[in-house]
């Protein structure tokens, strides 16, 4: 009996271990491990999800690709032409294209899909759609409320991916969450959710945008997205092979992967801005000259160095170095400047105490808070700025927190400052922190102003073209800058760890890393 | 005996009701709202007004109380605000990671800690007895989650035996196991020694002993069926805890379990879940508790006279 139970064990165990490496022979299957946080979770309904997930980017088609190069390319839609005052838009779509379940993609489903836009959380994307007339089955025409250049912008996001129309009204409220529908290159097999998510070829793809050279089907046959939440176990993971990409690898396991010859490590411009906030209406801080005092004491170039080990930038703007409308020239940036900093403070009658902290006439010492979320990157960051500051004669006590938590300070305006960063790459993210319509949160700089609400409608509401949007927002930014509302530091670059076995393309125009561009890749 | 199981049975029912609210109010004491996690840019205030009155967040916290319980009654445990699916769907899901890993560790713990125990105390004052202690207090001592690491960089990384992380198949319940068993094993070896040696001295062993029994039988049955009354209550507090206190372990092994989605949902404000999650675990302890209780009765006939 004992024997008999011996002899089945170790049978059970030889299987495990040989099938296994049967079974990734006989099909392709690439493993993804991310933080589950990062790579969002709620619905994979792309008109009511809040919280995109990448995979939404393989299983659905978007309307248009926007490029690493800046350009647009593209996609569902096959050619678009705008009129001169910017309110016609004449859309040709791509023909032969179809959805999972077989349903054809054309004008019907664009017609209600921009309609069916409207009742989600991103209906602000077709917010400056009129009406949409049917020209032929292929092409549609949009009338305009007012110009939205920034249209061509909204409709490359996974927020305006278009679901197949007949399982969306099939299958209602579980559309997204128990049924999902897209005419992208990877179908939806299984989500369980904190652990993993499958995806697997869709074999009648043909119609990969212009932006990859394979239209498709794509080469890899499975695509599992694993929940590891762990950045070390992620580490280890790549390490034996077990995972072939690892998103976000954190700055110390960056060496440690390009130590190994059988990893790689893929940097890509990154999408996040790190900052400090000021209050605004909390004093000192309601004057310009001591946030302007403490703007210019911040070194961004230290930080990015001793905090971030330079796995990116130094940030001196409010926006994205890759946006246009951040390139407003070096008087408008926001750059260290000890010197330029003592002024400010000096003016603003704060002098410099016999502790070495600053007093006002009155021996008030300017003592603040400064917030920071309960994460080794944020407290760091937090603590080198504290540091920066005692030099400027700031004494800043730090206060940790998990970040709804913060944003609860927020909203109640106690807050002085903060270190924070925001993930966006589309210059309207200032009407987002800067409204005066947001206050508290997000406008947790309590920035209450006529003239930058003004230049803000002006420039997302009244630009006809790209061109001129670009102009409206870079004086908006302009503007906002020279009031040092906030002190910005610290662009990472976006880093990726791969594993031997992926082959990846020479030429990349893909804007993110997997995402449509995963038709060019392959597995030795 | 039925009468004694009965009694405690009923007395969950307040139980639960007490832990209900301190659940509910411990949560939304908290500073912050789910609704912020979900508003991203461009989003309008109107539809934040949406989330807010379509999770009754808008109401005073007594009325979104009793919606809640009035639910509960009706076996609804209501929906996650940010993953979209009905609560009891989720911990459906995540529960059995949780049972098999708890429970492989218990038993666990349960084997290595009372043989250990056993060894100790036989061998008291020993080499045996010093080195076995001494390991019983590294168990208790060193953090789980460092344990966890080095175990997979020993088993999976350096001799490539097991898998780093996963849930699927049983070789990957073989770290996570140890790494929660042996923390439990420490703590039930020294009980189990401290509680054999005091039952050692009491008159009956030594009875015993002068009536010439084997060293062997009155170790085995007679001292420690008496020893392992503190062990059992040791062993069901553990119940509840090691459904929801291995958090750390199934972080660093990537194994969905309660604990993952409770602190995902701890962090993220998602209150149905946090709910959801903590009844179940508060519950979990409840049950625990009980079956200690029972098994006490079992153990030791002088509790089960007590309550007839």
């Amino acid at each position: 009996m004992k024997k008999t139970i011996i002899q089945v064990c170790t049978m059970l165990l030889a299987a495990c271990i040989f099938l296994a490496p049967v079974q990734a022979l006989a099909e392709k299957v690439l493993y993804a491990a991310g933080d589950p946080n990062e790579l969002g979770v709620t619905t994979f309904n792309p008109i009511k999800v809040e919280l995109s997930h990448e995979a939404m980017n393989l299983i659905y088609d978007k309307l248009i690709e926007w490029g690493s190069d800046g350009n647009f390319y593209p996609a569902l839609i096959a050619s678009w032409d705008i009129s001169d005052d910017g309110l016609t838009w004449d859309l040709a779509l791509r023909q032969g294209v179809t959805f999972h379940d077989g349903s054809p993609f054309n004008a019907e489903v664009v017609k209600w899909f921009l309609k069916e836009m409207e009742t989600g959380p991103s209906a602000y994307m077709v917010g400056a759609i009129d009406t949409v007339d049917i020209i032929d089955p292929y092409s549609v025409r949009l009338n305009l409320k007012n110009p939205e250049p920034n249209m061509l912008f909204n409709m490359s996001q996974p927020f305006m991916a278009v679901p197949s129309m007949a399982a969306y009204k099939k299958y209602g409220e579980t559309f997204g969450i128990k049924q999902i529908v897209g005419s992208g290159p990877y179908k939806f097999e299984s989500w369980s959710p904190g652990n993993e998510l499958v995806l697997v070829k869709n074999p009648d793809y043909t119609w990969g945008p212009d932006l990859v050279q394979n239209k498709g089907p794509a080469h890899i046959d499975k695509i599992v997205y694993k929940d590891t939440k762990e950045e070390s176990t992620r580490f280890l993971e790549l390490k034996t092979g077990k995972v072939d990409v690892v998103f976000s690898v954190p700055t110390m396991f960056i060496s440690k992967i390009e130590e190994d010859p059988a990893l790689k490590i893929v940097r890509m411009p990154g999408t996040d801005l790190f900052h400090m906030v000021m209050n605004t209406q909390s004093p000192p801080l309601d004057n310009e000259l001591v946030r302007k005092g403490i703007a210019l004491a911040i070194n961004q170039k230290s930080i990015t160095k001793n905090v971030f080990a330079g796995a990116g930038k130094p940030a001196y703007t409010y926006l994205l170095d890759t946006l246009p409308a951040s390139r407003v020239g070096e008087k408008n940036e926001i750059h260290y400047d000890p010197e330029a900093s003592k002024a400010a403070f000096e003016k603003a009658g704060w002098k410099t105490g016999p502790d070495g902290i600053r007093q006002d006439k009155d021996g008030n010492k300017l003592v603040l808070t400064l917030l920071a979320k309960n994460e080794s990157s944020y407290r760091r960051s937090a603590e080198v700025i504290q540091a920066q500051l005692a030099e400027a004669g700031v004494d800043a006590k730090i206060t940790l927190m998990d970040p709804s938590s913060i944003r609860a300070h927020y909203k109640k305006g106690e807050h002085q400052l903060a270190v924070r960063s925001y993930e966006w790459e589309n210059a309207d993210i200032l009407e987002w922190f800067f409204n005066s319509k947001r206050m508290g949160y997000p406008n947790a700089a309590m920035w209450h102003d006529n003239e930058s609400d003004y230049l803000m409608h002006k420039a997302m509401t009244r630009s006809r073209t790209q061109e001129e949007r670009v102009e409206n927002f870079k004086a908006y930014h302009i503007y906002l800058l020279n009031r040092y509302i906030w002190a910005p530091f610290y662009q990472p670059d976006t880093v990726f760890g791969i594993g031997r076995r992926v082959v990846l393309p020479e030429k990349r125009l893909v804007r993110k890393f997997m995402n449509i561009g995963i038709l060019d890749w392959d597995i030795q | 005996m039925w009468q004694f199981i009965l009694r405690r049975l009923l007395l969950m029912i307040p139980i639960f009701f007490v832990l209900s609210v301190i659940i509910f109010s411990l949560i939304h004491i908290v500073p912050g709202n789910p609704i912020d996690n979900l508003i991203g840019p461009g989003m309008t205030k109107a539809h934040e007004q949406k989330l807010i009155e379509k999770y009754h967040l808008d109401k005073p916290l007594p009325v979104q109380y009793g919606i809640w319980l009035a639910n509960l009654f009706q076996g609804d445990l209501g929906t996650s605000i940010i993953e979209k699916r009905p609560v009891a769907e989720l911990l459906r899901h995540h529960l059995p990671y949780s049972l098999s890993l708890g429970l492989t560790a218990i038993a666990l713990s349960f084997v290595l800690g009372v043989s250990m125990g056993i060894i100790s105390a036989a061998a008291k004052d020993t080499f045996i007895d010093h080195a076995a202690m001494v390991v019983a207090l590294f168990g208790v001592t060193i953090p789980a989650f460092w344990l966890g690491l080095i175990l997979i960089l020993i088993f999976a990384v350096w001799l490539n035996l097991l898998p780093v992380s996963g849930s699927g198949d049983l070789l990957s319940l073989i770290l996570p196991a140890v790494t929660v068993g042996l923390g439990g094993a420490g703590l039930i070896a020294r009980i189990t020694r401290v509680s054999m040696l005091e039952v050692a001295s009491r008159d009956f062993i030594v009875m015993l002993h002068a009536k010439g029994l084997g060293k062997k039988a009155i170790l085995l049955k007679h001292t420690l069926r008496n020893a392992l009354i503190p062990v059992i209550t040791i062993l069901g507090l553990r119940i509840g805890w090691v459904l929801g206190g291995t958090v750390t372990v199934e972080i660093v092994f990537a194994r969905p379990g309660l604990g993952q989605l409770l602190i995902t949902g701890l962090f993220r404000r998602d209150y149905p879940v946090i709910q959801g999650a903590m009844l179940l675990l508060a519950m979990g302890i409840v049950l625990g508790t009980f079956l200690a209780d029972v098994l006490y009765a079992v153990a030791d006939p002088r509790v089960r006279d007590q309550h007839q």
